[in-house]
């Protein structure tokens, strides 16, 4: 994964843990608490690894440290400069979630080694949304519920997530059902 | 649409942002994200109402638009942001022109500006995935900055942290090194000016109410005769402070500045730079001695530094080490003093009690000899009584001024333990015996209870461990009313090289308090000090034993009941000497002192069977007393002598008259006793050759060594005995058994095999040489009285055997021709046939006199 990504994850930490624990966690690894550059590729392991050790160092489950990374996620690419980029992708839950695909295939060109996952998302006759995710990577689910949940946040619009196709056990991917409600205040 | 053309919608899905305009330039049709962008831009109006064209700078006309069709066309929205970019296609079948493009746009910012989202561009439009990479471009490149002024921040704390560091090394050079602080201030002011980056640096102190300059670095920035008030300025903060400091910024100076003539107005003091460029001080640190701020060390830069805490830190290291630096010197000055004083007081005592010494013997020597003689004249009672009574006066103060004596050489250092090999049990019965005697007048029993397994071979300084047993026996005697004394010498441990003994002295006397065990070892203590007065001495003996035992490794322990007696029990590891060089029998010759180093005389054998030839003595003796006891003594031995009183007699006496024997003192007007003996060994042989002894009051070890050095042979110590004068008298080579001093060393001794034992024995070589040749004049004897006995007895076997002993012993010493005699009488004597040992007893006489010519040589 890139650099961003887990410069993204040191911000979460720092910011919300202070840069002692960052530190700690970055010892435990072996890394260098300040080594990412945001446009270099890491080997995945590493993401995986920091992961863990937050888990550890936290006393959090990982799923909860991915779901919190991703529902910071938005609010970081948004503070990298990646805001302007990010309102291309619509002004609303709704139209985030439908270019999300369209958003990480263009972001492809940026970032040569990029495997972007894939999203594919519908409105059903119900209103609700149905949301399939596809990756080459495992595991990273609890990251789209904390994205989801950050696009919640951002656009002030509640969303209820519901996962109904957990990967593995003969599922290629994982799908979800998001009932988005009507933004509490324009964003 | 032809048939490979595209159907409205397609063109609409692919190009979301393409018009197509008539002759008229009258939109016709336009994509759904233009007109969603520009909703004036509907179908029928006309495009140069809307839009102008950037590209080409022409007018924007049909024909224009048609003509330039290969061209990139840019259009620009009026009263809009909006710009398009693309390129304009000519349809066959109708006079339409199709303007197919997209948004121009650098920034994502536009993007907001137009409400246009990644849905209103076409999928193979690569405008949004230019925004991507631009962004990520941008991105990168602010973080590269950033790095870069992280990089520099770094380099900029590693170059202060090298200079820190410098600068505490630089200063702590200086401390060590340095031996006062006006030097080290002298390297430091100009060391701590360069590493701290500053142009100039001075040192200051007090004089009454103004500071003064010391050091000014560079020399040429002194200002002659600058003062400054106490009151103003940086370097009276930190005197009135006694912390670093660093001046705030703001004191930029005009150029030119010439400093004050009343320097106390200028504050801070400037000094010049260069002689064009105004400086000011920016930091200085005190300099602290004894709790007191002693001056002050300021820096000067061209410009003020901001303060910087890291900076204002190191000033204060530097300003604690200076601290240290003060009190260390400070320390070590009284330290110094204080050891001169007590070395000084140390040697007073030493050279005191040394003087003392020669002062007691002379007079004491004079009182011991003279009663012996009178001893001598068999006079009646009650005169030989007092006689008797004098005599052993005369030896008690003798033994206590030796106690004396011993300890204060212990004090300098300057007693030394001489190795030699002794016979254990022979020494404990020498030392036992006359104790004995003195007890059984009071009815007191001395059991000497001697181990089976004690052995003879040991190697010690018999002298010393005869003065440990003298004492520990005597203290028992002394202090036993009733009961016995008894002395148990055990072997508790022995391998090959070495031997472990137990002496221990147990006696039914008086016994010691509990309290008192403790310091029954130190000097001048005893027990009680009544005992003193009640039982004699000088409560030297215990302190001088557990000294001697200390330096010869060993240990003492006591064990006391007080009124049932006490135990002494000492502890000794001695070496064995080695199987060649043993003594044959079991029991060494007669006296303990058989081989004692030095001591030993240079001349012939003790023990060598030699009929009392009468010598002929050169006495060598300034003190009218001390030449008259000696006189007599030696007539009483039926010996010649003839006196003189100075050492430039004793030379003419030797040049004149052939003597067999000089007795030298050693501290003789004109000329002392060493000067004379030089002189007398530079004389050709015979004269050169004569044996001389030192005989002296002084028992300091430098003095023999001194007496060695010049040549003489053997020293003895005042006051001789009647015994003592015959054993150096007779142990002299009579008359006719002088030696031509014709063969050469070469010829007597393998001098390689001697060399070789020199680089063998390591060590002090040529004191090791010595005790080889001392082993070889105490066993000798014995192997040569075996022979003769032999010889004269016709014993073959016994003639063999002793003559294969000593081959085997010259062999060792390199003793070659000996060696050679013996293999001669051996070989014979196997044979059956009794070859003449002449050859061996002369040989023997050379390599004695060539070991002389050895001694002493290094």
């Amino acid at each position: 994964m890139y650099g961003l990504v887990n410069r993204g994850l040191e911000d979460l930490i720092r910011s919300t843990y202070g840069d002692a624990t960052w530190s700690r966690i970055c010892q435990t690894r072996g890394l260098d608490a300040e080594s990412f550059s945001t446009m270099q590729a890491y080997p995945d392991g590493i993401t995986y690894d920091l992961v863990g050790a937050a888990s550890a160092e936290l006393g959090v489950p990982a799923a909860e440290v991915l779901e919190r990374f991703g529902a910071y996620w938005v609010l970081y690419t948004g503070r990298q400069g990646y805001g302007e980029l990010f309102k291309l992708a619509g002004r609303s839950v709704e139209e985030v979630l439908g270019n999300l695909d369209a958003l990480h295939g263009r972001v492809g060109h940026s970032f040569p080694a990029f495997q972007p996952p894939e999203f594919t998302c519908t409105r059903r006759p119900d209103g609700t949304l149905h949301l399939i995710y596809r990756s080459t990577r495992e595991g990273l689910a609890p990251m789209v519920v904390g994205l989801i949940r950050g696009l919640g946040e951002h656009f002030q619009t509640p969303v209820a997530i519901e996962h109904t196709v957990v990967r593995g056990d003969g599922h290629p991917h994982d799908e979800f059902v998001l009932r988005v409600s009507t933004p509490q205040s324009p964003p | 649409m032809t048939r490979e053309g595209l159907g409205p919608s397609d063109l609409d899905r692919v190009f979301p942002f393409h018009v197509a305009v008539d002759r008229d330039l009258r939109v016709t049709q336009i994509g759904r994200s233009l007109a969603k962008v520009l909703p004036q831009l509907a179908i029928g109006a006309r495009l140069f109402d809307v839009c102008v064209l950037d590209r080409p700078r022409e007018p924007l006309t049909y024909e224009v638009l048609r003509d330039r069709c290969q061209d990139l066309c840019v259009l620009s929205a009026n009263h809009h942001a909006l710009v398009l970019k693309g390129q304009i296609i000519v349809r066959d079948d109708a006079d339409v022109l199709l303007f197919l493009g997209s948004p121009r746009l650098t920034t994502a910012d536009e993007l907001s500006n137009l409400g246009i989202t990644i849905d209103d561009f076409g999928i193979h439009d690569a405008i949004v995935d230019f925004l991507f990479l631009s962004h990520a471009q941008q991105s990168a490149l602010a973080e590269v900055r950033e790095m870069a002024e992280r990089l520099a921040a770094q380099r900029r704390e590693v170059r202060e942290a090298h200079q820190r560091i410098t600068t505490l090394y630089v200063a702590s050079r200086v401390f060590a090194d340095s031996p006062s602080l006006a030097i080290a201030l002298q390297v430091l002011v100009p060391s701590l000016a360069k590493t701290l980056g500053c142009t100039s640096a001075s040192a200051w102190r007090q004089q009454e109410d103004r500071l003064i300059c010391d050091i000014v670095f560079p020399e040429r920035d002194r200002i002659p005769a600058l003062r400054l008030g106490m009151s103003r300025g940086m370097i009276a903060g930190i005197f009135a402070t006694g912390e670093p400091m660093w001046l705030p910024t703001g004191h930029n100076l005009a150029d030119g500045i010439i400093p004050d003539p009343q320097p106390d107005s200028i504050d801070p003091p400037t000094i010049r730079y260069s002689g064009v460029l105004p400086v000011v001080p920016v930091c200085g640190l005190p300099v602290i001695d004894g709790g007191r701020v002693v001056g002050v060390i300021a820096f000067v830069a061209p410009t003020t530094i901001p303060r910087s805490d890291d900076l204002l830190y190191l000033l204060g290291e530097i300003a604690t080490n200076l601290t240290k630096f003060t009190t260390h010197l400070r320390t070590t000055t009284e330290l110094a003093a204080a050891r001169d004083a007590a070395l000084a007081s140390v040697r007073a005592k030493t050279e005191f009690l040394a003087n003392v010494s020669h002062e007691i013997r002379t007079p004491l020597s004079a009182v011991i000899g003279l009663s012996t003689v009178l001893h001598g004249m068999h006079l009646r009672p009650p005169a030989s009584a007092v006689i008797d009574d004098i005599q052993t006066a005369g030896r008690t103060l003798l033994r206590l001024v030796d106690d004396l004596l011993d300890e204060s050489r212990i004090d300098a250092g300057k007693l030394s333990i001489e190795l030699a090999t002794f016979d254990l049990v022979a020494l404990v019965r020498a030392v036992a015996s006359p104790l004995q005697a003195t007890a059984a007048l009071r009815n007191l029993p001395v059991a000497v209870e001697l181990a089976p397994e004690l052995r003879s071979d040991l190697i010690g300084d018999h002298v010393r461990i005869g003065q440990i047993l003298t004492n520990l026996i005597g203290n028992a005697v002394k202090f036993t009313q009733r009961g016995e004394v008894r002395v148990r010498v055990r072997c508790v441990d022995a391998d090959a090289t070495t031997a472990t003994l137990t002496v221990a002295v147990s006696d039914t006397g008086i016994g010691i308090n509990a309290d008192q065990l403790e310091r029954v070892f130190e000097p001048f203590t005893q027990a009680d000090g009544s005992t003193t007065r009640k039982f004699g001495g000088a409560g030297l003996g215990l302190s001088i034993t557990r000294r001697l035992l200390t330096l010869m490794g060993g240990t003492i322990a006591v064990t006391s009941t007080p009124g049932s007696g006490s135990t002494f029990t000492v502890e000794l590891r001695l070496a064995r000497a080695p199987v060649d060089l043993a003594p044959t029998s079991a029991t060494a010759p007669g006296s303990p002192n058989t081989s004692r180093t030095r001591t030993q005389p240079a001349l012939a054998p003790a023990g060598t069977p030699t009929i009392a030839a009468r010598r002929r003595v050169l006495v060598v003796e300034d003190n009218p007393l001390g030449q008259r006891t000696t006189r007599l003594m030696i007539e009483q031995l039926g010996h010649d002598v003839e006196v003189v009183g100075d050492g430039a007699a004793a030379i003419e006496a030797v040049r004149r008259t052939s003597y067999d024997l000089v007795l030298m003192d050693c501290h003789l007007p004109v000329l002392d006793g060493f000067q004379a003996t030089a002189h007398i060994r530079a004389l050709p042989a015979p004269t050169g050759a004569i044996p001389i002894v030192a005989c002296t009051a002084s028992v300091m070890i430098d003095e023999r060594r001194r007496c060695f050095a010049v040549g003489m042979d053997d020293v003895v110590i005042k006051p001789l005995s009647p015994a003592e004068l015959r054993r150096v008298i007779e142990s002299t080579p009579p008359p006719a058994t002088h030696l031509p001093a014709t063969k050469s060393l070469g010829h007597v001794l393998d001098l390689a095999r001697i060399e070789m034992l020199r680089e063998l024995l390591d060590g002090n070589r040529q004191v090791a040489l010595d005790q080889m040749i001392a082993l070889f004049r105490a066993h000798a004897p014995e192997y040569l009285a075996s022979i003769e006995i032999g010889a004269r007895s016709r014993d073959l076997v016994a003639l063999r055997r002793a003559a294969h002993g000593l081959h085997g012993m010259s062999l060792n010493v390199g003793a070659s021709a000996l060696a050679r005699a013996c293999a001669d009488v051996e070989r014979g004597a196997a044979t059956g046939s009794l070859s003449s040992i002449d050859p061996i007893l002369s040989s023997y006489q050379e390599v004695l006199t060539a070991f002389a010519a050895l001694v002493g040589t290094a």
